[in-house]
């Protein structure tokens, strides 16, 4: 939890959540983030029965951006899925953001770890990533 | 790091000011206006753990929790827009 909030307060970026203020008492820490009023991506994506190209390439500049934007600054999200790009807006689907830092870490080449179900098939024989 | 905010103080001239704390060690900075003191204020802030926050915000609604931790959705009286807030059991955190 202590990498996640030193992770998010060194970035700032549209595509990414944006946490605004950590609070701490005798037994609780309050992490203060922007409030995302849409949808992750995976229940408007199966909601939506058709898409867009326009829409749905600008959703993902902007989260690539995002994402280079992180790399840029030698961070994985390490947990990167549609679960966890919640949306803006409840409508456009364009103000597409990345959240969920809860796994992140700074760059290191020789590790390599996520949800098992999505690990790529050949992990074991992975020695760079990221 | 924690901050206190506190704005009359003896020095005449500068009369706005932020305690940073840490422990036992603490610095004090303090400037001459206030659109310089808002300014300072609001960029040290994302870097400090501040204190009060039942005073600051008044909690809503539940709406998801995940390994520990719990999303409100929070109002924050100062500007009156809602955020959302993870609060974290610091008991039930392992690190």
């Amino acid at each position: 939890m202590l990498r996640e909030t030193s992770i998010l307060r060194r970035v700032d970026h549209p595509s990414i959540v944006k946490l605004y203020e950590v609070y701490e008492d005798e037994s609780n820490v309050f992490l203060v983030y922007e409030l995302l009023q849409g949808k992750d991506l995976r229940s408007k994506l199966s909601e939506l029965l058709c898409l867009d190209e326009k829409s749905l390439s600008d959703c993902l500049w902007k989260l690539l951006h995002g994402l280079a934007h992180l790399h840029s600054r030698n961070i994985m999200h390490k947990d990167l899925r549609l679960e966890n790009i919640f949306l803006r807006a409840p409508t456009s689907l364009t103000d597409a953001c990345i959240s969920n830092f809860n796994l992140a870490d700074f760059t290191d080449p020789s590790k390599c770890i996520g949800p098992a179900a999505l690990l790529p098939p050949a992990k074991p024989n992975y020695k760079k990533y990221g | 790091m924690k901050k206190i905010k506190y704005s009359d103080n003896s020095y005449a001239n500068y009369k706005f000011g932020i305690r940073l704390q840490r422990g036992e060690s603490k610095s004090e900075l303090f400037t001459e206006s206030a659109d310089n003191f808002n300014k300072l204020y609001e960029e040290i802030k994302r870097f400090c753990v501040l204190p009060k926050f039942a005073k600051k915000y008044k909690v809503l609604t539940k709406f998801k929790s995940a390994n520990g931790a719990h999303l409100y959705k929070c109002f924050r009286f100062s500007d009156s827009t809602q955020y959302c807030v993870k609060i974290v059991d610091k008991y039930a955190l392992s690190e």
